[in-house]
């Protein structure tokens, strides 16, 4: 390796002289240079004069402003000239000349002009004319020397430049559609005013012809007028407009809400004598949910009964308003109407569903027959088990045996209902129910029938508890089981400690006693 | 003739009112909200008041506060869908309204309690 060293020495020494060739190697002298800058011409601030001895001028040469000489010390000065084509001429005028070079003005010799020149050469702002023939650098200098000039024009520019365009494209876009939206929205918010306007108007309208007929006719005589004739009573023009209905259902409703006696009765017959029932129908064949909700509360605020077939038909429909709305409709409105609309229903029933039905059973119709039995038959599991509530939240004791049906194939869920159920009715006789499922494997399931065996629990019961509390270390469980213990037999409790004196289980005794940690 | 000022932001039930206790011979106003109220009752001067209580700007409780005050002899009839609420009636008839009409209503009913109030 070392061997190596001095031939890569050489071979790098070779290669920086061979390109650090200077203006020194190409002008071999003075001459050589006199005869570039001829050909340059004119070289950035390098000039040159003569000096004329006093010998070789003759007085005509001394009185002619040609050379606009000035006299020194020894003989004269030439004018500066920066022209160097005339550096020749001049010469063979004076062969005794002595030229001067001239950098800034100031006098110098040849090695301070190849050394401008060099630093020139390097920066690009010379080169000599020997070289100008070999190389393109030529074409650099006269990039240097012409004036700039786009290649392509701007129009050119802007169609072949796909990014722009594609860029100007999503703008443009982006700028319709934010008019567009702009536009909807006022043309949107104008129409929404003219339409609360309209209502404004059609609200006036509606209130004199509505509380005349309400005051001067009776709802026999209103039974006995023609469609017709009622019709007369409001303006002509307006009625046939879907918004004029829309608005004079709305007030009818909104009356019905409020007033009571003879005048619902009035306000129903004009619902009906004025065509608004047909909307209302129309409104419940509507392939629209909002528009089918909207008819269900038209019918179940005005009591129109006799479209219950067509609001029967929503109690299975795939949406929940819809088919609530329904499901209440026809509880609310149908004495004749019972739970099995439920039965085949193929949605769960929600808590609130679950409430709101059982609102309308409790207060508005407590007499009517549910047929709660049916939907025990139920393939629905959350039917079942509001069918289960409902035995428990009217008291219906007289449905336990239905209920026994459903208890072989009972889900866990419905076995904590069935459960709570028999808790909350006091059902006694259900104590093999319930001690079948004091062992379930289902931890929810047991808990519970822990807490109904305190209530309902036999002296089997008390077995199975003392049994699964020598099987549980869980403490939870044990304090749940012991309470029920304590709340079915108080001796059996009692007993226990005795025979089972552990400090944990004489702590949980003392909870059980207290009358404040009891219920912790 | 008596006048009656009947206050209530639903202008059916309003002129439901006005109509039935113009049958009976009296002179009624019509005003929509509270506000509206206390000016009528400067102005006007009514035999009797009538007034909801779920009313913009102003609501009925405040309007007895402040009819009962200025104008202590002045009966005033309640009208209201707050019936169920009993906070609102104990309050009314704690200001010393004469009576308390829950909606839904019947006018009729209206004007025999507005008849037994004036008389």
């Amino acid at each position: 390796m070392l061997k190596k060293i001095p031939a890569l020495l050489a071979l790098i020494l070779f290669f920086q002289m061979a390109s650090a060739q200077s203006l020194d190697t190409l002008f071999k002298g003075k001459e050589d240079l006199l005869v570039d800058l001829s050909k340059q011409r004119e070289v950035n601030s390098l000039e040159f004069q003569f000096f004329l001895p006093d010998s070789i001028l003759s007085q005509e040469w001394i009185n002619s402003s040609d050379l606009n000489l000035q006299a020194v010390n020894g003989g004269f000065l030439t004018k500066t000239y920066d022209d160097w084509s005339k550096y020749d001429s001049l010469q063979s005028i004076f062969p005794q000349a002595n030229s001067i070079f001239l950098l800034y003005g100031e006098p110098t010799n040849y090695e301070g002009v190849i050394s401008y020149l060099n630093t020139l050469y390097a920066t690009g702002d010379f080169l000599p004319a020997s070289l100008q023939e070999q190389t393109n650098e030529s074409l650099i200098l006269a990039a240097v020397k012409s004036i700039y000039e786009p290649y392509d024009t701007l129009s050119t520019w802007l169609v072949f430049d796909w990014k722009l365009i594609w860029i100007l494209v999503i703008l443009s876009l982006f700028l319709i559609l934010a008019l567009g939206l702009i536009l909807a929205l006022v043309i949107f918010k104008a129409r929404r005013n003219q339409r609360e306007e309209l209502r404004k108007a059609y609200d006036k309208d509606i209130i004199d012809p509505l509380t005349t007929i309400l005051f001067t006719q009776s709802l026999d005589e209103l039974k006995e007028m023609k469609p017709e004739e009622l019709r007369e009573v409001f303006p002509a023009q307006l009625f046939p407009k879907p918004l004029f209905k829309e608005v004079l259902i709305e007030r009818i409703i909104g009356l019905n809400k409020k007033m009571k006696g003879e005048f619902k009765g009035k306000l129903k017959e004009l619902y009906k004598k004025l065509d608004l029932i047909k909307i209302t129908e129309k409104n419940l064949m509507s392939k629209k949910w909002s528009y089918v909700t909207t008819g269900l509360v038209q019918v179940n605020e005005m009591d129109l009964s006799e479209l219950l077939p067509e609001v029967k038909k929503h109690t299975n429909s795939k949406n929940f308003h819809v088919r609530s709305s329904a499901g209440a409709t026809l509880l609310n409105l149908s004495q004749e109407a019972d739970l099995s609309f439920l039965k085949n229903q193929d949605y769960p029933l929600s808590d609130w569903q679950q409430m709101n039905y059982l609102r309308i059973i409790k207060y508005v119709h407590p007499t009517k027959k549910l047929m709660i039995h049916e939907l025990f038959q139920s393939p629905n599991e959350s039917v079942r088990i509001f069918a289960i509530k409902l035995v428990a939240f009217l008291g219906r004791f007289d449905l336990i045996e239905q209920i026994k049906i459903l208890v072989p194939s009972a889900q866990n869920s419905e076995k904590i209902e069935i459960l709570q159920t028999y808790l909350t009715l006091g059902a006694h006789m259900e104590a093999e129910f319930i001690n079948a499922n004091i062992t379930s494997e289902d931890e929810d399931v047991q808990k519970m029938a822990i807490k109904v065996a305190g209530q309902l629990g036999d002296e089997t019961s008390e077995k199975i508890l003392l049994q699964l509390l020598e099987e549980t270390s869980d403490r939870a469980k044990r304090l749940l089981i012991l309470e029920s213990l304590k709340e079915l037999n108080e001796t059996t409790f009692e007993n226990y400690f005795d025979e089972h004196s552990s400090p944990e289980n004489l702590q949980m005794k003392g909870q059980l006693l207290d009358p404040l940690l009891q219920n912790v | 003739m008596k006048k009656i000022l009947i206050i209530e932001d639903d202008l059916l039930i309003s002129s439901l009112v006005d109509f039935r206790l113009k049958k009976e011979g009296y002179i009624t106003k019509l005003v929509v909200d509270g506000n509206e109220g206390v000016e009528a009752i400067q102005e006007f001067i009514p035999d009797l008041i009538i007034t909801d209580v779920m009313m913009p700007f102003k609501s009925g409780i405040e309007l007895i506060h402040y009819a009962k005050k200025e104008f202590p002899d002045i009966p005033i009839i309640v009208l209201s869908s707050l019936g169920e609420e009993e906070g609102v009636v104990l309050e009314a008839f704690h200001l010393g309204v004469s009576d308390f009409i829950p909606k839904p209503f019947n006018p009729n009913e209206l004007a025999l309690r507005v008849k037994r109030v004036l008389n």
